[in-house]
């Protein structure tokens, strides 16, 4: 998860707080998050590095990452993690949820539907902020730059302090699918942060602690936040 | 033959939708920094275009007294020296730009800012003195990091208007407009070439 303290920002808040954290989002678990193999900002065309300005944290009682960035100019950021693969016996795999999340400060709104260029990315076809609790929102999964016809889409709120208690286990995790262009749509109906996560397999291994070649899961993760009337 | 020409047409035809689109409802943001013994700033609509030609005023912030007027240039941007009045005493000036139809934009700009810019090194500018001293000391003691810092403030500030122009480039996108308009001017052209080269069969025939 890379959450922001605000993704939207006014004139008087000159920075912006980043927590990157492993966990299921709406039950509130936390798993350690090693230090990201990358963490970047993108604005524009400009690329700024920030794994050197992570500080060690905790969310969730588990190993977590913190950062805080300062915003000089008016611009829509993108900040990116991408996390040290992860080795998940349970289902044989080693994990990379590529994650993305925007935000918008000053007034700029340009330049939130470009694709950062990572491996696996959804790219927003919603503004992705100054939207409303029950607002629908759309995006594209890419792998490798390419749409991902039926791609499957996980949806999941950040149930933070676990105020909410889903009806089933089906609720906890939506579920969405990509039209023939990897285009989904999903209305999210409470205000909060919503994860949308577009898992695929990789077209490569990565060894399992006891070496031997196993496959991987690519996650295209974006985390937008949609706001209640005031 | 008439190819070249048809697509020169279409092209001038897309490029004018850009600049027919009627005026909307766009709110007008402004955006100021400090740098060296002058205060910068740029105004612009979201949606990213410029505004060209707008009064900026800087007001001190508590009392909302105007110190100052100016305009922004062609590009959407202004530039001026902090009023007198305002460095005395120190005033946070609110820095607003005015659009007649209504839109407005503002943006504080503290006096911690404006002041302090003039001796911050990783600033935007700084005043003469200071550089010179801190390139002094860079060469004095060879200090690879404060040359390294030199380089890349300058080569930042080389490259603002390179950036700003791949910025716009990536603004000029074409929206559904301006697509089903380039559509329209396709469908038009072609109907006049057939019309055109059903003429020309007709000499032809009659020719022949």
């Amino acid at each position: 998860m890379v959450i922001p303290s605000d993704n939207i920002l006014e004139p008087k808040e000159k920075s912006v707080k980043l927590d990157l954290s492993f966990s299921h989002p709406f039950e509130g678990i936390g798993m350690d998050l090693v230090k990201p193999k990358a963490f970047f900002m993108v604005a524009g065309d400009q690329k700024t590095d920030l794994l050197p300005a992570l500080k060690e944290a905790k969310v969730m009682d588990h190993a977590a990452w913190t950062t805080e960035v300062p915003v000089k100019r008016p611009g829509v950021y993108t900040f990116v993690m991408e996390p040290t693969p992860y080795w998940e016996p349970a289902e044989d795999v080693s994990i990379i949820h590529y994650t993305k999340t925007l935000i918008a400060a000053f007034g700029d709104d340009q330049g939130w539907d470009e694709p950062v260029g990572i491996a696996t990315e959804i790219v927003p076809l919603t503004r992705p902020f100054g939207n409303y609790a029950g607002n629908s929102f759309s995006g594209q999964v890419l792998l490798g730059g390419k749409p991902v016809p039926g791609a499957e889409v996980e949806v999941e709120l950040y149930n933070k302090d676990k105020k909410l208690s889903a009806p089933s286990d089906y609720h906890v995790t939506q579920v969405v699918k990509a039209d023939e262009n990897g285009v989904f749509t999903f209305a999210c109906p409470k205000a909060g942060w919503w994860g949308f996560a577009a898992l695929n397999e990789a077209d490569y291994t990565i060894k399992d602690p006891e070496g031997n070649e196993k496959g991987v899961e690519l996650g295209a993760v974006l985390w937008t936040y949609l706001d209640a009337y005031k | 033959m008439n190819r070249p020409r048809i697509l020169t047409a279409l092209l001038f035809a897309v490029l004018f939708s850009f600049f027919a689109l009627p005026a909307q409802a766009h709110k007008l943001n402004v955006f100021s920094w400090a740098g060296d013994k002058k205060i910068y700033g740029e105004a612009f609509f979201s949606g990213g275009r410029k505004a060209k030609n707008v009064p900026v005023h800087a007001q001190d912030a508590e009392s909302h007294t105007t110190l100052l007027t100016t305009l922004t240039d062609e590009e959407g941007k202004f530039q001026f020296t902090p009023p007198q009045q305002a460095v005395q005493q120190k005033l946070n000036l609110l820095i607003t730009v005015e659009t007649g139809d209504g839109h407005r934009g503002e943006w504080l700009l503290t006096a911690d800012e404006y002041l302090s810019a003039a001796s911050d090194p990783t600033g935007a500018a700084q005043p003469p003195g200071e550089e010179s001293a801190i390139k002094e000391s860079a060469i004095k003691s060879v200090d690879i990091e404060a040359v390294r810092a030199i380089v890349r403030q300058e080569l930042n500030r080389e490259l603002i208007p390179v950036k700003r122009h791949l910025a716009e480039g990536r603004e000029k996108k074409a929206g559904l407009r301006d697509i089903l308009g380039g559509i329209g001017c396709i469908i038009g052209l072609a109907g006049i070439l057939a019309w055109f080269q059903s003429k020309k069969k007709k000499k032809t025939s009659t020719d022949g």
